[in-house]
Order: C-alpha cells, then structure tokens, then sequence
C-alpha cells in the first residue's frame, strides 16, 4: 500500500513539472546583427544570452540547433535572416510562440546592444531592451546576461548588477561580536570591531553596521554577545539580507589565544571559509592577529604592512609614553651618527640617504687621505735622491720627480678638502634636518625657549636638552 | 672608544688639510742651480749645512759646481777655529790617479788651503760638479759657525789660465 501511495505521488509531481513547463512560452533566440562588431564576437554574445535566458526558467528556448538545422532547410543563414519577416517565418517553422533578435553596433569606444521580443503568431513587439556599455568588448557579456532577463520581463539579479558595477566579487556580510573566553566581553567587542574594520578594508565585501545587527539583534530579543549558535547568526543574516555571516571566538588558554572564525551562507547555511589562529603574546597583539584573519577568512593575501606589523611585535607602548620622541632627541642622535635622528623620527628613506651619502663622502675624503699619504712618501723617496745627488744630471732628473709628485701631491689634498668640507656640510645639514623633519606632535620639545621673567623683567632665553 | 670618535670628528670637522710644503723649501740641494742664489762657476760646501752634536764629527765636502775646462783649483776655506777642529783633509777626486797632485796646507788656524790638479790621459779637464775634496771637523763648542771660501781661490784651465768664479757658497755648522 505504502509502496502505492509513492508511485502515484512520484506520477503526480511528473504531471505537474510537465504542466509548469508548458505553461512556460516558448521562445527562439536568432543570432544578433553585429554592426562594426566581429562576427564570432556576436555569435558569443548571443550564446550567452540563450544560456542566461535559459538561467530566467521564464521561458522554453528552442535550442540553438534546432535553429540553424530550420534555417539550413530554409535555405538560410542565421546572419541573414536579420528581418522581422524572416524571424517570424523561422519562428512559425520551429512552432515557437516568441523570437528574439537583436543588433550589437560599435560607436566610437562604445557598444550598443538592443534587443526585441516578438510574438510570432501576430507578429506584435512584446518588449524591446537596449543598453550601452563603454569599454572591453567583453564587458557586453554580462550586459547580454542582464538583457536576457530584462527581455523576458525580470528583473535581472543582484549578482549581475553588481559584476555590471564591476564589484563582482563583492559579498553582503555581517559580523556577530566574537565570543570572549578567557577575555572580557569588552576585549572581545573591541577585537570584533577591529575585524570588521579590517574586512570592510578589503573592499571585497560590504558591511552591516554594528547599529543595524544590534536592531535586529534586539528584535529578537538578544543582548550583545547571546546570538552565537549558527541558527541564530543565519536567522539574523536573513533578516539583514545579507549573503554571509561570520561568527567566531576568542578563547584564551594560559599564555595563548585562540581565535576561531566562521563565514557561512545566510541561504544555505554552509561554510563558505573556516579559520583560527594561535598566538603567544600580550592582548594587544591580538589586534594584529585579527585584522590579518580578516583578510584570511576572504581568502585573500593580507597586506604587506600588516605582515610586517605582525613581524615586528607590538609596540611597548608604556615604553614608548616614558620616553616621548622630540624634535631635540633627534637632533642629537644627528649629531652623533648622520641619519640616526631620522631614524628616530621614523623617516627611513631620509635616514638611509643622509647615512649613504654622508658615508660615501668621508670614504673618498679616507680615499684622498690615503693618495695623499702615498703621494708623500714617493716624494719623500725622491727628494732623498734629489738630496743625495751631487751630478747635475742626477739632480734635475730628482728635482723633476718631486716637482710632478708635487702637483699630484696638491691635486690629492685639494680633494680631501673638498670631500672632508662636503662631509662636514652634510652632517651638519643632517643635524638641521633632523630637527625640522623631527616628530611633529613635540612642538613644545623645542630646544630653545623665550620667554619674559616679570621678577627681573627682562627677557630670558632657555636652552632644554630632552633626550 | 670616545677617544677614537672624538678624533673621528675632529678629522671630519678640521684636520681636513694636510700641510705641503712649498718647493723652494724642499728642493735646497747646494748644488742645484735653479734653487741657489748665486751663479755658476762657483765653489760649494756639500751639503750646505751641518747639524751635528757637541764633539761629533762631520764631512764638508768641496766642490767646484758648474766648471767648464776646469784642470786645476787652489781653494782656501776659512772656519771658526774657537768651534771647530780640523781632523783631516780627503782628496775629492779631481786629482785621481796614482801620483795624484793634491795637497794641503793647515797652518794657519781656521784656515785650510788646497791644491788639486787634474791628470788624466783621457781628456785635459773636466766639466761639471766635481768633487775637490772631503773636510772632516768635528765640533769644539755649542753654536753656530759658518765655512767660507776666501776670494784666494782659484779655478784654472789646461793652459793655466783664470776661469772666473762667479760663486762663492757658504757652509752652516750647528753645534747642539
């Protein structure tokens, strides 16, 4: 008996598919005119439109054999039967209620597209579409997609628009507030919010504010933080409208965290992308941590910068309010190495010029130095022969060697003045701009002060040394 | 390592420079004729001067810069007897051979003749810087003292005439 029921339940949902589908039109797509376009080009086009129309499930397509096998019995070319006339003919021979042909033009850098449906039996216009799209011609792809549904009177999906605006890989996300273990709620808020600024920073996804979530979550009568099953977090995306929902924790177990992280789909509940992390460290480092895992969730490579953060450690920042940075710690540090007070304010490129250059000047001033020294001894070496020698011969041949060596001997110190005073120059100028470019939010760090004492009533000047 | 990037900085900032001498100050070989003042023939005290310690001994040596033809010399150097002792008198060279005609005379104090003759099978006489004879002194007292020829002297050529002499250098001795 049971058996019997199935069957004839199995027979009825048959009839009813084959009842829905034939209440559906029947349509037949003709390959478009191309006018300035390439032929194989609109034969794409129009390949496309036929498989998204196909996507509407608002009509039956005649499949495009079909087609071309009439049309070929006609004795005619898809790309010649461009009339309303020869449409409706082809159309009555494939028995279809509807046809669809259209043109696709070029006009300077941009492409038109229009289409038309009309019925077949009376030969009426149903709906005419156009678009115009600027730019690659394989943009007119996905314009020929979102006619396909226009045409047969949908609207055509969020996911087209959106390539259309070319934000294709753009998702609707919302965050639920992480769940704290080990760590105050607090902490975990904070971290979340980090997150969710750190995934609105892809520009891979569109956030739900923390505002509207709260709404919602307050609807249904949620307090912060309570809303952490997976039902809950797919029933509050649904009610935001949003594709994805990420929920997550954050645990702490002795000295280390964990962060678990999960992205699944509003719609059908799976997980789309499963992440954690573990990290040693202080609370703070988390931060980094979890703006990294926001771009790891999305499977996308997280910035250089952030990797670099996260390489270099947290900042010890009781270190760093002890010791303030000043436009006088930078000039010192200047004065005592080139490019180190540039260091210290944090302009690398700066810091490594002046130390480059300042380096290259004291080696060829070392270079001349050392030519110098070489020089002299060879005149040393000649005037000793020069003195030795009592021969006329002899002594004007000396005296010629040390005259030359002399020459070179002016030409080596001449240098080593210009290199020792160009060093000297650019120290000075490092030290210079090591104060002025020095850090900016210290504008009270500045050495020198004036200021007028009303006890002695004169004017005082006050020289303060900050390192 | 403060000293040393002390001194780093100092070579940065001022030590910059090195000193080079000038030529006139270096080039001061007696018997170079484009740095001496006075014009050749003349005779000279090789080197020009002479600093030595209280009691040491040095070599003067005596020549006859810039001669042409020159065959025979009589030179008389005078000395401060009260700073310097002769000690001996070498033959220089322009009397070579083996019966070389060289002598002296060191009778007078402070005061040392020479006779040198050129004999040579080769040639009749000899040009140039020519070497006439090596002084030995050594130093008697602490001072200056100077070596001077005396207008006595003669150059002469093989036909035992006068070749002028235009120059009559002079020897600086400081005793320390």
């Amino acid at each position: 008996m049971a058996m019997l029921n199935k069957n004839i339940s199995t027979f009825i949902l048959f009839i009813s598919i084959l009842i829905g589908q034939n209440t559906k039109p029947t349509v037949a797509i003709l390959d478009f005119e191309g006018q300035g376009v390439d032929a194989s080009e609109v034969k794409t086009l129009s390949e496309r439109m036929r498989t998204e129309i196909g996507n509407t499930n608002a009509v039956r397509l005649i499949e495009r054999k079909a087609v071309e096998k009439i049309m070929m019995e006609q004795g005619l070319q898809q790309s010649g039967c461009t009339t309303d006339e020869c449409a409706a003919e082809v159309g009555q021979l494939l028995g279809v209620q509807f046809m669809i042909s259209g043109s696709i033009g070029k006009m300077g850098k941009s492409y038109t597209i229009d289409c038309k449906m009309f019925s077949v039996e009376t030969g009426e216009t149903v709906r005419t579409k156009s678009a115009t799209h600027k730019g690659d011609v394989s943009g007119l792809l996905t314009e020929m997609e979102i006619l396909a549904w226009e045409i047969v009177g949908l609207d055509a999906p969020q996911r087209l628009k959106l390539k259309r605006a070319g934000t294709d890989a753009t998702r609707t996300v919302a965050v639920l507030d992480f769940e704290g273990r080990g760590i105050t709620m607090q902490e975990a808020q904070t971290l979340t919010d980090r997150f969710t600024t750190s995934l609105a920073s892809t520009d891979k996804v569109i956030m739900v504010e923390r505002g509207t979530m709260n709404d919602v979550l307050q609807e249904q009568g949620f307090d912060a933080g309570e809303c952490t099953s997976d039902e809950c977090a797919a029933e509050v995306g649904a009610m935001l409208g949003v594709e994805y929902m990420i929920s997550g924790s954050i645990g702490k177990i002795g000295n280390a965290y964990t962060i678990d992280a999960k992205m699944f789909s509003v719609s059908t509940g799976a997980a789309e992308s499963m992440k954690n992390i573990t990290y040693a460290g202080a609370v703070e480092g988390l931060i980094i941590e979890i703006e990294i895992l926001a771009w790891d969730i999305l499977s996308l490579d997280p910035p250089r910068a952030l990797k670099r953060k996260r390489n270099q450690g947290i900042p010890d920042y009781s270190a760093a309010g002890a010791k303030r940075k000043t436009k006088t710690g930078a000039l010192l540090r200047s004065f005592v190495v080139p490019g180190f007070g540039q260091f210290y304010s944090g302009s690398k490129l700066s810091a490594y010029s002046f130390m480059g250059v300042e380096l290259a000047l004291i080696g060829l001033a070392f270079n001349s130095q050392s030519t110098f020294n070489s020089l002299q001894s060879d005149q040393d070496a000649a005037l000793a022969l020069y003195d030795a020698s009592t021969s006329q011969a002899d002594i004007e041949t000396y005296a010629a060697q040390v005259v030359a060596i002399d020459a070179d001997l002016q030409a080596a110190n001449d240098q080593l003045m210009l290199f020792s005073a160009s060093a000297a120059g650019l120290w000075a100028l490092n030290v210079i701009h090591a104060f002025i470019t020095g850090p900016k939010d210290d504008l009270a760090s500045l050495p020198i002060t004036v200021a007028y004492d009303p006890v002695k009533k004169q004017t005082r000047v006050q020289w303060t040394v900050d390192f | 390592m403060k000293k040393i990037y002390a001194i780093f900085l100092i070579f940065v900032f001022l030590g910059c420079e090195n000193d080079v001498t000038g030529l006139d100050d270096i080039l001061d070989n007696p018997l170079d004729p484009n740095e001496v003042d006075y014009e050749v023939p003349a005779f000279v005290f090789y080197p020009a001067q002479f600093d030595v310690s209280l009691g040491a001994s040095f070599q003067a040596e005596v020549y006859a810069m810039g001669a042409e033809n020159l065959r025979g010399v009589n030179v008389v150097v005078e000395y401060d007897p009260n700073k310097l002792a002769l000690e001996n008198v070498n033959n220089g060279g322009l009397a070579a051979g083996t019966n070389p005609i060289f002598f002296t005379d060191t009778d007078t104090p402070g005061q040392v003749e020479i006779v040198a003759v050129y004999i040579s099978s080769d040639s009749a006489s000899v040009d140039g810087n020519i070497k006439i004879a090596e002084l030995v002194f050594s130093t008697t007292s602490i001072g200056s003292s100077t070596l001077d020829f005396l207008q006595e002297c003669e150059m002469l050529d093989p036909d035992d005439n006068l070749i002028e002499i235009k120059g009559f250098a002079q020897g600086v001795v400081n005793a320390q």
